[in-house]
């Protein structure tokens, strides 16, 4: 437990946050199952990372770079322990089920077939571990036909239904900014694991696996989806009669506007010079959506995005400045609720990033460290917490196991 | 097969209406969770009529309130407040996102609340935060996606920002809030001095958190993310776009590796040569699109996937809802599920995820009607004697 529990980069806590004896061991690469381990590392858990000896985790060779150093790591793979094993070879599959028999939790992405023929799969390590939640991320589920076929979030964001819904304004489908599949798919498994481990403690506790495919999420989380159409068939959900868009100012600043009831349409209407009276019912909203369309764009794009956004406020319309990194910095709420840590690195110095979310006030969450080196924790991973010897860890790393 | 409830037990009481506070007590209810959805008596939570509506009834609701328990209590009465302060006592959890202000006014703010409760979790989704100085400005989704920084990088260079096509901050913030209520929960089990936990969760702070290289990006290059259309801004050759098939359907092609894109060039008719390293296929990553367009618009859509796959080219059409309805693996998974409704019969809808093989949760019940709990809840599992109820009930308390 101590060992987790490192210097705080943003002080302030008052006892252990609430997943500090949760003990996670990840065999997993890419977003959708790492990301699961960070988010409960956020929250206390001491999660070991295993990556390839030789050329480390994926994700550190990705993204941009200042110095020669990448840095989308140092978010990434914050608050974990970083250990090497090379996977392939049998001495390294006995020592990941060594750290399997040390763990509450195992988390994984590889491939089905992959883990079976490594002996990772979860009928083994449920024998080696009886105990184990495993939260097994995968293009397709456990239990589909198209099980060992690799998994893409991209793929997952296309068969979930979403993207059909998510079109620019020539009705070409999006493809959302950032890895949305990959991430909701974490913040699932981070759910589905701390579920899990409410019935960790129970003496007939007899494990649990979780099958998580990569569209899934998305899918439950698009609730009106299925039923609308298993009632009405294909319907327009846009025939809504609210106003809801993105405009922008004179001052190049893109801004949306949203509305549900009458009377916050209404009061879009008179911001633009418009009579109440012509939207005072549902149906007269719908008859009068694209002329009011029309003028909020018009009326948006002839002023700067201060007096628009201003005007807005008075008149009780709801809306925001879409905002950019650079506006997140510059904001004051995120800085209120220091969303925005500056945390030290030992490579790149000083570096911001996000803070914990979900925030706790009782047992905050911390970040304690940024992404650590390849290999950073094999010492103390293997040695205090496998217990193997020193020469035992010279012999694993001679032979390219570690 | 006894006690197959993984949360079997946990008390969670919602004093929230509309999406994100709801959310999360949902799927709670579909690992067995006991949750009492609090609503006002005569109006009701507004999310019963929220979305399309068949026959005068909300159809989102039977998917969003399922396997809840519906009572209803007017917060406004002074004995109302009453009762709603009895049920956080017994409650593990309480879900609200009603705002601040209001809540310190009924006396059922964490302070209050926690006072009589003191091992309560208490999640409380806001639009700003419990601290800040909008703290009692109200939500919107479609805010805390503006503010999140997805909305600024979803979309063409120079086309509109694009917001994706759900209530994306709404129920992401809805499943954070159930990590974090889990999360707090094993604290209370397992540690007898826990003291109870505030969940303070602002609508834009989850999409916040899922956008991992934004504020570092920033922080280390002074660039500011922005949209990049169908393109990854990280990975300039690669072949990543939405494209028309000649029957008309989406597909959605994203093959990254070296390998994929000269496999791409192949399929199209390119020669080999000009794509045989990184910097070629960069230079040449529009004419490969542009081909790549011409050729799937010119072929039936099981062509172009059935081509895409022999090439081990990732790509996928994008699934349209009657698309997932005939899919096999969402056959194969069980995800949808055919519910009894009172209404409609039976209806359709999403099963339970994340599936649990040993603790595999269900869904019971669909979005009840309002107040239909009233008896069992007040009665039954508050101990509520009959002649309270009815006094409660005539005034209109509950």
């Amino acid at each position: 437990l101590t060992s987790v529990h490192e210097p705080d980069a943003q002080g302030s806590s008052t006892g252990a946050p609430a997943l500090s004896s949760v003990k996670i061991v990840e065999f997993a690469q890419f977003v959708a199952a790492p990301l699961a381990g960070t988010l409960l590392a956020d929250l206390g858990a001491e999660v070991v990372h295993i990556e390839d000896p030789v050329l480390g985790d994926t994700s550190r060779s990705l993204g941009s770079a200042r110095d020669g150093i990448r840095f989308g790591w140092k978010m990434t793979g914050r608050n974990k322990r970083s250990v090497t094993i090379d996977l392939r070879k049998p001495e390294g599959q006995e020592l990941a089920r060594d750290l399997v028999r040390w763990a509450d939790v195992a988390i994984t992405n590889f491939r089905f077939e992959t883990l079976e023929s490594w002996g990772l799969d979860w009928k083994t390590l449920h024998q080696v571990n009886p105990r184990l939640i495993m939260l097994q991320v995968s293009g397709f589920g456990a239990s589909s036909s198209r099980r060992n076929e690799p998994g893409f979030g991209k793929l997952g964001e296309a068969r979930s239904g979403v993207l059909s819904n998510t079109t620019a304004p020539d009705g070409t489908p999006v493809l959302p900014g950032f890895p949305l599949g990959d991430s909701t798919t974490a913040l699932m498994g981070a759910f589905a694991v701390s579920a899990a481990l409410v019935r960790s403690r129970e003496p007939d506790f007899a494990g649990e696996w979780i099958d998580l495919a990569l569209f899934e999420t998305l899918f439950r989380l698009s609730e009106w989806q299925i039923i609308t159409y298993d009632q009405l068939g294909n319907v327009d959900a846009s025939e809504s009669p609210a106003l809801v868009g993105v405009y922008r100012s004179a001052d190049r600043v893109w801004i949306v506007i949203t509305s549900g009831s009458i009377r916050s349409v209404q009061n879009i209407a008179e911001m633009v010079g418009e009579s109440a009276d012509d939207y005072g019912t549902a149906h007269a909203q719908r008859t009068n959506k694209p002329r009011l369309d029309q003028l909020v764009r018009e009326w948006i794009g002839s002023r700067d995005a201060e007096e628009v956004l201003g005007e807005m406020a008075k008149r009780s319309v709801v809306g925001s400045r879409i905002y950019s990194a650079a506006d997140i910095v510059a904001d004051p709420v995120y800085t209120e609720l220091k969303d925005v840590i500056t945390i030290d690195d030992p490579e790149i110095g000083p570096v911001r990033m996000q803070g914990v979310v979900p925030r706790f006030h009782v047992n905050p969450g911390r970040v304690w460290r940024t992404g650590p080196g390849l290999g950073a924790d094999n010492q103390l991973v293997y040695g205090s917490y496998l217990g193997r010897t020193p020469e035992e860890l010279e012999q694993l790393k001679a032979a390219g196991i570690i | 097969m006894e006690d197959r409830n993984l949360l079997g037990g946990l008390k969670v009481l919602e004093i929230a209406q509309l999406i994100a506070g709801p959310m999360s007590g949902s799927f709670l209810a579909d690992l067995g969770a006991e949750v009492i959805h609090l609503e006002d008596p005569k109006l009701g939570d507004p999310q019963r009529v929220t979305g399309v509506m068949k026959d005068g009834k909300g159809l989102w609701w039977k998917v969003s309130a399922r396997n809840k328990r519906c009572v209803t209590c007017d917060l406004r009465s002074e004995e109302g407040r009453a009762v709603a302060r009895r049920l956080a006592q017994r409650a593990d959890v309480v879900i609200t996102n009603f705002r601040i202000g209001t809540l310190e006014k009924w006396k059922l703010d964490w302070t209050a609340l926690h006072h009589e409760n003191p091992k309560l979790i208490m999640l409380q989704m806001t639009g700003f935060g419990a601290n800040t100085t909008l703290r009692n400005s109200p939500g919107f989704g479609k805010l805390g996606e503006a503010m999140s920084g997805v909305v600024q990088i979803t979309g063409w260079p120079d086309g509109p920002p694009v917001h994706t096509g759900f209530s994306h901050a709404d129920s992401v913030s809805g499943l954070m809030g159930a990590y974090a209520v889990m999360a707090a929960n094993y604290k209370r089990q397992n540690d007898p001095e826990f003291e109870g936990e505030l969940i303070d969760l602002a609508l834009f702070e989850t999409l916040y958190r899922l956008i991992e290289w934004q504020v570092i990006t920033y922080d280390q290059t002074g660039q500011v993310p922005t949209r990049a259309g169908n393109r990854l801004s990280v990975s300039p050759a690669a072949v990543i776009n939405t494209y028309l098939s000649r029957d008309e359907h989406w597909i959605t092609v994203t093959s990254g590796t070296p390998r994929s894109v000269q496999k791409i060039a192949a399929l199209v008719g390119e020669p080999a040569g000009d794509y045989d390293t990184v910097e070629k296929q960069r230079a040449r990553a529009d004419r490969l699109d542009n081909l790549l367009r011409t050729w799937i618009g010119s072929v039936h859509i099981d062509e172009a996937l059935a081509a895409m796959a022999e090439a081990e080219v990732v790509a996928s059409k994008i699934y349209t809802v009657e698309d997932i309805l005939a899919d096999q693996t969402y056959a194969e998974r069980g995800d949808v599920i055919t519910v009894d409704d009172e209404d409609f019969g039976t209806v359709r809808m999403q099963g339970v995820i994340p599936k649990l093989v040993n603790y595999p949760g269900q869904v019971w019940r669909g979005g009840p009607g309002l107040g239909e709990d009233n008896e069992l809840v007040y009665k039954k599992l508050m101990g509520m004697p009959d002649e309270e109820y009815d006094r409660l009930r005539s005034a209109g308390a509950i």
